[in-house]
């Protein structure tokens, strides 16, 4: 009877296996595995860069670049008044999947919801009342008829060409789905040039070629995509060999040698991460509001000499190469991947008097000798607590306690506890400036530096008064950084449209950050990608906007 | 005649008076639970809409307003119990657009599925090993069987699973390593949840059947010279299997609310990795409707099987 | 007297001793202990538990690496010389890591048995012994903890206290007391009732006496068996808890911590080491508990042993005929 048993199951199970390896030798699908689930399908409430993929879905109204190339995909002409405050678009005849037509209210309706946020609303003719009222309107934003829409800035501004990721909604349709908006495959409009079928949380997407999209004829010669999504390393790795996916993105560190170094492309996303000191000398909590964090404790932190020590102690090639080898050690306080000419700002504008990424432990011990000689200590044994916040996740933990062990070993440095956290409860103790020592992780789309050198204006970052105040925290005048001529040179750039004397303005602003050493940066984010040969012309949707398998194709297998 | 009516009426009134109480017991254990997770979440330091990037903060208070998050506490409370007596569990706060409602009725038969599989294939089996290894003590069945309940005890969950798919997926390529379309996604996920229910029930059930074996009743049947089989099939395992049942209504209710790890390994979409996952984005309306919906399942399972104990065994008294 | 003289024949002399007891008496702890000791598996796997816990506490002490000591420029070492079991990424010595890791896994397996247990026996004995609304009152929690996910207050927890092996333990204590409660609620009532607490009760001994002083030594055993088989539950949930990442916050670790990370080398032969050893001696542990458990189940219960010894003597002996050799019997 057990025997019977038996057979019966390996049956079943050859059964099933051979139908799930007929399913996977389908051509016209592409399977991807990803390393993060979108957030949400709300086009309006997104606010992350893992929607990415949501944004096979909808098409944008200006450009979207294939490679370095751009090209307008719904937006037919854009004029800009000559004081450069006005930009009149007129957009192509395109509709939804639904056959709706896509008019400009759709793009006024999304920047009015999604894009006016209360960092930007300063930016628009109007937008602080909007954001302060909560209109559906602004007075700056508004369409003239169904194909022409106008934007006004309240003055010129270089950071509103770079944001091209404005998209149509219906503004009849989210009101007629309510809250329901984006939730299932059934409450969104498609524009773009996939349909979602099915999300299965936690597990899968799938989508389907959308014929009405306006470019399905030229780009996205891919019928099906899947998304995979898995949390579970030797999962993925399964997967791969299992021939379930064709390309893998985020590849986990453990896996790259498994799969082999030279099978995987590594690429940089775009953000950078570094060790942020809390130089305000102050904490926040509710109920006692500010309190001074100790007047040893700041003039520590302000002490450039402490800070620099604690860099050259530390040999970030190397801890970056043995902890993770997916991110790139990185010396500077921007984006790595921002376009300039022919390569890129951070290759053609060098920083002067850099600490080298290899660390120096002698220049480390002269740093920290001179520190303690400026603060009045005799030795270090003397020095107040620190406290180090972190995630509580694998690469942040592991980068976190070694380097705490280098500057133990190095510098005889054994005032530096770890305060390990849930992301958001740490990031909390951030904002609440709960902190001495804090690994933050800077992100930005590649064309707006400016955003990032704003964080270290007076005002700018966590600390900005502005922003305090409307969340209802009390503004306090307390700042990471603050340099007149830093705030000074920073603001003019916001006017400056001429791109050469603009990037070289801000190589100006991020050698003062360097000369400041406000931000010890660590590694510019990054991962590898693993692509099955049969695949072509791939290109990984972080760089690229989402649009990576614009020219994709995938041949008999 | 009358008598007898008035005797049976009787019980039916004390029983329904039980059943009555015993809801409305449960009803008052699923609100304090309510109760106790809203106010323990909300404990929780930071919010559902603080993100990770610095330069994007100013959002997340604006959202807090949006969603009445800023509000006292106790006018929260009060419009969440509002909510749950209509048995509107709201929308969730990290993922806009998802309703708790439609994430519980879409996922929970995923869980129920998989957990009912692993019952069908685990408990059978376990108690079939547990009978044969009973009955034939010491053999070389035995020893396998206990093997296998110590390695599957000694060696991690996430181990066996990573075994398990570098088998079935990568050597044999049988079964698909992770995901959840069809039936053959849903087999190592299975099989890695019924491992556990095998062991557990073949080591029960082979002590329960020694401990039978025992018993005076069994030496009686022996000696009338009943066949081995009969006194196995309806003295032994009859009433080995008692005590079994009693423990199968809670065994059920914890596979219901699904397993983390499994669920994480094999991207199955359970509510138990959800339910850790709206903990980790403090997503405060998902993680209270599951919490409520979960506990809703084990309290009803607890009575069910104060009620059905009473059927199996008529020694108990139900009032 | 002739009929007493047929009634009643004497005793014979020598058959005078036959109502009295000839071997010494023994007592149920030192038969117990005797009957475990004769079981070779049981010492073997005391031995496993004293090597191992021998060597968590005496490892770190004598190894001339610290277990959090970063090395870039010696990572990733194959096991040799220097480091019996190799270095991790980050150059920190596995050998020191797993014994420091095996200290708190045992901690954790210990103390997170004992505390839960603890909790509940009080708990369950208050339950048991008042009845009543008390009674009714504390079942009542006990069915609404079990009810909310440990999740939510192990996260409280970590928060409050950090990841450390005492709010680990707090944590277990907190999720899982209901189980003993219940449980030794029941024997309570079981044994409220009976004639011995009675007689306890008639010469005037308080509640909390006649609970401890007379019907836990009666559960002992049973008690016994279950902490030994709580033991690797503890030491799984650790585990469990740190491939979630509420585990104990590095640069401390855990065996549970060791292999969960390992788990993702083990396909890898020049990273086998971060597997294999957390993972062997996780395993061992675990398993030195259970069949510990196991013996001494057996060794207080001795009747299903007898039993099985006694089959498997009697097959031998079938075997044995069926072969036509002579055996003596």
């Amino acid at each position: 009877m057990l025997k019977r048993m038996l057979s019966c199951i390996l049956c079943l199970c050859l059964v099933f296996g051979c139908t799930s390896l007929s399913a996977a030798a389908e051509n016209d699908t592409l399977n991807i595995l990803i390393s993060a689930e979108p957030v949400t399908l709300n086009t309006l409430e997104s606010k992350s860069n893992l929607d990415t993929y949501v944004f096979y879905l909808t098409s944008a109204l200006l450009y979207r670049s294939i490679g370095l190339e751009v090209i307008p995909e719904l937006c037919d002409t854009m004029t800009v008044s000559e004081d450069g405050t006005t930009y009149t678009y007129t957009i192509k005849d395109a509709r939804y999947s639904d056959g709706t037509p896509i008019v400009a209210d759709d793009f006024v309706y999304f920047m009015i919801k999604n894009y006016l946020t209360g960092d930007n609303a300063w930016m628009f003719v109007g937008g602080e009342d909007t954001i302060n009222g909560s209109l559906d309107t602004c007075e700056g934003i508004y369409a003239l008829d169904d194909k022409t829409f106008v934007v006004t800035l309240a003055a010129p501004n270089v950071t509103f060409n770079g944001k091209l990721e404005i998209y149509p909604v219906n503004r009849a349709f989210v009101e007629a789905k309510g809250a329901a908006y984006g939730g299932t495959p059934a409450d969104l409009q498609y524009s773009g040039p996939y349909i979602l079928d099915d999300w299965t949380i936690g597990t899968s997407l799938t989508l389907h070629k959308n014929p009405d999209y306006i470019y399905a004829d030229t780009y996205f010669p891919v019928r099906n995509v899947g998304l995979y999504y898995s949390a579970d390393i030797s999962s993925r790795y399964s997967m791969w060999q299992n021939d379930e996916v064709d390309v893998m993105v985020n590849v986990p560190n453990e896996l790259v040698e498994l799969l082999g170094e030279e099978n995987c492309n590594k690429y940089t996303a775009g953000n950078v991460v570094g060790i942020e000191f809390n130089t305000t000398g102050f904490t926040y909590t509710e109920g006692d509001g500010f309190q001074s964090r100790g007047e040893d404790v700041t003039a520590l932190l302000k002490n450039r000499n402490f800070r620099m020590a604690l860099c050259y102690a530390v040999d970030r090639e190397a801890l970056v190469d043995s902890i993770s080898p997916s991110e790139t050690a990185f010396n500077r306080y921007v984006d790595p991947n921002i376009p300039y000419g022919e390569s890129t700002y951070v290759d053609s504008f060098p920083m002067e008097n850099v600490i080298p990424l290899t660390g120096d432990a002698d220049k480390a011990r002269e740093c920290l000798q001179k520190a303690l000689e400026e603060l009045g200590y005799a030795s270090v044994s003397e020095l107040p607590k620190l406290s180090y916040l972190c995630f509580e996740t694998d690469v942040q933990k592991m980068f976190a306690v070694t380097m705490v062990s280098l500057w133990k070993s190095i510098l005889g440095l054994e005032n530096i506890e770890i305060n390990m956290q849930p992301i958001q409860s740490a990031i909390m103790s951030m904002v609440f400036m709960n902190y001495d020592l804090y690994t933050q992780q800077l992100t930005l789309n590649p064309d707006n530096m400016l955003e990032l050198l704003s964080y270290w204006e007076t005002t700018g970052g966590v600390s900005d008064a502005a922003g305090f105040q409307a969340s209802g925290v009390p503004s306090f005048m307390a700042s990471i950084h603050a340099n007149a001529d830093y705030d000074a040179l920073v603001e003019s750039m916001y006017a400056n449209f001429d791109e050469a004397s603009r990037y070289a303005d801000a190589a100006k602003a991020e050698q003062m950050l360097y000369d400041d050493f406000v931000f010890f940066p660590l590694y510019a984010g990054g991962g590898f990608e693993i692509v099955k040969p049969y695949v072509e012309g791939w290109v990984n949707p972080y760089l690229e906007n989402g649009y990576g398998i614009a020219n994709t194709t995938v041949a008999a297998h | 005649m009358s008598l007898l009516s008035s005797v049976s009426w009787k019980g039916w009134d004390s029983m329904l008076r039980y059943i009555l109480r015993r809801f409305l017991i449960s009803l008052a254990t699923v609100w304090m639970i309510a109760t106790i997770c809203f106010f323990l979440i909300r404990m929780l330091p930071g919010n559902p809409f603080i993100v990770a990037n610095p330069l994007d903060m100013t959002n997340a208070e604006r959202l807090m307003d949006y969603y009445g998050l800023s509000d006292p506490l106790w006018q929260q409370y009060v419009r969440f119990l509002g909510n749950l007596v209509h048995l509107d569990f709201g929308y969730s706060l990290a993922h806009p657009g998802r309703s708790v409602n439609d994430v519980i009725i879409q996922y929970f038969p995923v869980t129920a599925q998989l957990a009912v599989q692993a019952i069908l294939f685990g408990i059978p089996t376990g108690i079939l090993l547990g009978i044969l290894s009973a009955y034939r003590r010491g053999s070389g069945l035995d020893y396998g069987t206990q093997m296998l309940t110590i390695l599957t005890t000694a060696i991690p969950s996430y181990v066996l699973a990573a075994l398990l798919q570098l088998l079935f997926s990568v050597q044999l390529h049988w079964f698909p390593a992770s995901g959840w379309k069809n039936f053959s996604y849903t087999i190592l996920p299975t099989i890695c949840l019924s491992l556990g229910l095998i062991a557990g029930y073949c080591r029960f059930m082979r002590t329960l059947m020694l401990e039978v074996g025992q018993q005076d009743y069994l030496r009686t049947a022996k000696a009338k010279g009943l066949s081995n089989i009969r006194i196995i099939v309806f003295h032994q395992i009859r009433n080995a299997i008692l005590p079994l049942v009693t423990n199968l209504g809670l065994e059920i209710a914890g596979l219901l609310m699904g397993s983390y790890v499994i669920e994480k390994i094999f991207s199955v979409p359970g509510l138990g990795k959800y339910f850790v996952t709206s903990i980790n984005e403090l997503d405060y309306t998902m993680a209270l409707g599951l919490v409520v919906f979960q506990a809703v399942v084990v309290v009803a399972a607890n009575f069910l099987v104060d009620l059905l104990y009473g059927i199996v065994d008529p020694r108990v008294k139900v009032a | 007297m002739d009929t007493r003289e047929l009634d009643f024949t004497p005793v014979p002399e020598s058959s005078r001793d036959a109502d009295q007891i000839v071997r010494p008496s023994t007592r149920y702890w030192p038969e117990v202990w005797k009957r475990l000791f004769r079981n070779r598996l049981a010492v073997f796997c005391l031995i496993l538990i004293a090597v191992i816990a021998v060597l968590a506490i005496v490892a770190p002490i004598l190894s001339p690496y610290a277990y959090d000591e970063a090395d870039l420029m010696a990572s990733n070492l194959a096991p040799c010389r220097e480091h019996p079991f190799g270095t991790d990424k980050t150059g920190r010595d596995m050998w020191t890591r797993v014994w420091v890791g095996a200290r708190a896994s045992l901690l954790i397996g210990f103390l997170g048995a004992l505390a839960p247990f603890l909790l509940g026996t009080v708990i369950g004995a208050t339950s048991g012994w008042c009845g009543g609304w008390v009674d009714m009152v504390i079942m009542r929690i006990c069915d609404i903890m079990l009810c909310i996910p440990s999740m939510i207050y192990l996260i409280l927890l970590l928060i409050v206290m950090g990841g450390s092996v005492q709010s680990m333990v707090l944590a277990m204590a907190l999720s899982g007391w209901m189980g003993s409660a219940r449980g030794f609620r029941g024997r309570v009532m079981q044994f409220k009732n009976r004639e011995f607490t009675l007689a306890a009760r008639l010469q005037g001994a308080s509640g909390a006496r006649i609970v401890f002083r007379h019907i836990l030594p009666n559960i002992l055993g049973n008690i016994a068996v279950g902490l030994s088989s709580a033991v690797p539950g503890a030491i799984f949930m650790e585990a469990g808890m740190s491939y979630i990442g509420l585990g104990v916050t590095p640069p401390r670790t855990s065996l549970g911590q060791l292999s969960t990370e390992g788990i993702n080398f083990f396909m890898l032969p020049s990273k086998f080491h971060l597997f294999l050893f957390p993972a062997l001696v996780i395993s061992l542990m675990i398993f030195a508990f259970f069949m510990f458990g196991n013996c001494l189940r057996d060794a207080l219960d001795p009747r299903l042993r007898d039993e099985e010894y006694n089959a498997r003597r009697l097959r031998s002996l079938r075997r044995a005929l069926r072969r036509g050799k002579k055996v003596q019997a």
